[in-house]
């Protein structure tokens, strides 16, 4: 049975495929749903239990902060995390303020070790 | 034509050179090897003579990934690759030998505009950092083609008339052998903008 959930949504298809790739790496049980923007993610979500998440910023249609608030609402116990090359510090005090870890792409296994591990 | 101060040149070729060093860790860190720089070089040139430049580094036939951004001062940023180096880029990144040349050119454009993403947001980001200021970036833009048709698509046509600030710098794997370009292109008012924000960061000196 699976343990976790995890929302990977990111616009990029090599990211997801690599965010997946550590992710059943470290927890092989886990269950992963993919989503390449804001409204393909609120759609797949939907009744879902989703305890885990990766968001991208910079994406078609929503941002990925404005996506964070979205999905914090509807679920208020997730870990969220903003995985983003945008390393400005204006989107890390943003990401902070809605509680929301901030790290920074390319994506590692270390960086999705210690995200899920953490 | 208009022409920056050589302290103000001075100054962003430095600023570039942080932003670079940013970009080009995020590079290591994905194709797990060292990545070698230039020194930065910043020039103002009307669009033909940015053109030429271009070429005369990149070749003309050429791979580029496109940002747009805007906020306290606006441009286009690429990063230009010989067309031929993209491949070995691309494997590079994958990491996987065993995946079939088709499969591999089907990852191309993606794994491409990706690096591209995270170089250009890297640099611009730390520049954006620096001066204290946000900027808002659009989507990453693939293209191919000759360098000529590659940078008038993907410039705005005002940059044409009155010239533009070139900002270059360019970047080896020393293992794999690639080497690409990362160039900054603006036009006049943005280049005012940007001389304005030098001011206010080294408050006044430039």
């Amino acid at each position: 049975m699976s343990e976790d959930k995890i929302l990977i949504i990111d616009d990029s298809r090599l990211s997801r495929m690599m965010i997946k790739g550590f992710t059943l790496a470290a927890k092989p049980n886990w269950e992963i749903i993919e989503a390449e923007d804001g409204i393909d993610a609120l759609a797949k979500c939907e009744g879902q239990n989703i305890t885990w998440m990766t968001v991208d910023y910079n994406m078609p249609g929503m941002d990925g902060i404005t996506l964070c608030i979205e999905l914090r609402e509807r679920f208020p116990n997730a870990r969220i995390a903003l995985l983003t090359a945008n390393i400005q510090d204006s989107v890390k005090a943003r990401a902070d303020d809605i509680g929301v870890t901030f790290i920074q792409k390319p994506v590692t296994e270390d960086k999705i070790r210690n995200y899920i591990e953490n | 034509m208009i022409e920056l101060s050589e302290l103000q040149k001075d100054a962003l070729g430095e600023l570039l050179n942080i932003g670079m060093g940013r970009a080009s860790a995020s590079l290591s860190e994905m194709v797990g090897e060292e990545v070698e720089l230039s020194v930065p070089k910043v020039d103002t040139l009307s669009q033909e003579e940015a053109i030429e430049r271009i070429k005369g580094l990149v070749g003309d036939n050429i791979t580029a990934v496109k940002e747009s951004f805007k906020g306290a001062f606006w441009g286009d940023a690429l990063l230009l690759f010989p067309e031929e180096h993209s491949l070995e880029l691309v494997r590079a990144l994958i990491k996987d030998d065993t995946l079939p040349l088709d499969m591999l050119s089907e990852m191309e454009q993606e794994a491409l505009t990706e690096v591209g993403n995270i170089i250009l947001n890297a640099c611009l980001g730390s520049l954006a950092n620096i001066f204290q200021e946000n900027l808002e970036f659009a989507l990453p833009q693939y293209s191919q083609g000759s360098c000529e048709d590659v940078i008038k698509s993907n410039t705005s046509s005002e940059t044409s008339s009155e010239g533009v600030l070139l900002l270059q710098m360019n970047f080896a794997l020393q293992k794999t052998k690639v080497s690409g370009y990362l160039t900054l292109i603006m036009d006049v008012a943005s280049m005012h903008a940007l001389s304005k924000q030098l001011s206010k960061y080294f408050g006044g000196a430039v």
